[in-house]
């Protein structure tokens, strides 16, 4: 499918952030308990712009729906009362084991990407 | 700043659009998504547009389904040896009225192009002043029409 195809002109950073995402929610998360718009704001705060809101929701349903975090309302001083989200126990054992493994993706990646200036040169004047 | 207690109209039709996009969802998962989207919407500044801020209630609810990760709804396909009413109650009990609506939404270029075809009869019988030649014209189109859409399993058996 053309739609599946990467640009030649652009990189879409929301193909690489996908996979990145559960890691992202359940760190925001293991500082403390939030509810979702707070989770989504420290997530561009950190740099992540290109996230896109309904995807941290959509994100932090599927998560705690798999038992990787546990959930609970709490009032508010007006208005409806707020879902916050903290970790659970398989939600820590998770966010280490992938912490573990972005260490040794990210510097497989590093390595490659510091490789690659002389190969995007190639051809151009 | 105070949470308003409860949503303004605008920010109800964002809510409901979102929510008929995910009536085919188990009821708690359903209610946890529009939790969600509900209270930001609360948070929202009365001025701001939700469609600008969120982007277009369906677009959003979509990336809601694949983050949460529930499939996009497909029009569901109906065998051919099953006749419709036996198909429809089958659906609708497996996968809610949502599935049923989705596969009669499915039909509407079959309905279009039947439209079509009618319409070019009903000229061609009216231009040979009611003669045989007219109605012959539209039992032949009906036949084909019909034949082609039982044979895709798309076509409603009997009519």
């Amino acid at each position: 499918m053309d739609s599946e195809k990467p640009s030649p002109s652009g990189f879409d950073a929301t193909q690489l952030l996908k996979g990145a995402l559960d890691l992202a929610v359940l760190a925001v998360v293991a500082r403390h308990d939030t509810y979702g718009y707070e989770i989504a704001r420290r997530i561009w705060d950190s740099g992540l712009a290109d996230v896109r809101e309904a995807s941290v929701y959509g994100t932090l349903n599927r998560l705690f729906r798999a038992g990787l975090l546990t959930a609970r309302l709490e009032a508010s001083p007006a208005g409806p009362h707020r879902k916050y989200y903290g970790l659970s126990d398989d939600g820590a054992g998770y966010l280490a084991a992938g912490q573990a493994q972005w260490g040794v993706t990210s510097a497989a990646i590093d390595a490659l990407l510091a490789a690659a200036p002389s190969i995007a040169r190639r051809g151009t004047p | 700043m105070n949470r308003p207690e409860t949503l303004g109209p605008a920010g109800q039709a964002y809510l409901a659009e979102v929510d008929e996009q995910l009536i085919d969802l188990d009821l708690a998962d359903r209610a946890d998504l529009l939790a969600q989207v509900e209270d930001r919407l609360v948070d929202m500044e009365s001025a701001q547009d939700a469609t600008v801020v969120l982007g277009a209630p369906a677009l959003f609810a979509a990336e809601l389904r694949q983050a949460a990760g529930f499939d996009l709804v497909t029009p569901p396909v109906r065998p051919a040896d099953v006749s419709l009413l036996q198909w429809s109650m089958a659906q609708a009990q497996r996968s809610g009225p949502r599935a049923v609506i989705d596969y009669v939404r499915s039909l509407r270029p079959a309905w279009w192009a039947l439209r079509g075809f009618s319409l070019v009869a009903l000229v061609l019988a009216v231009l040979s002043k009611g003669g045989g030649w007219g109605l012959h014209t539209i039992g032949s189109y009906s036949q084909v029409v019909e034949v082609r859409g039982q044979h895709a399993g798309r076509w409603p058996a009997g009519v």
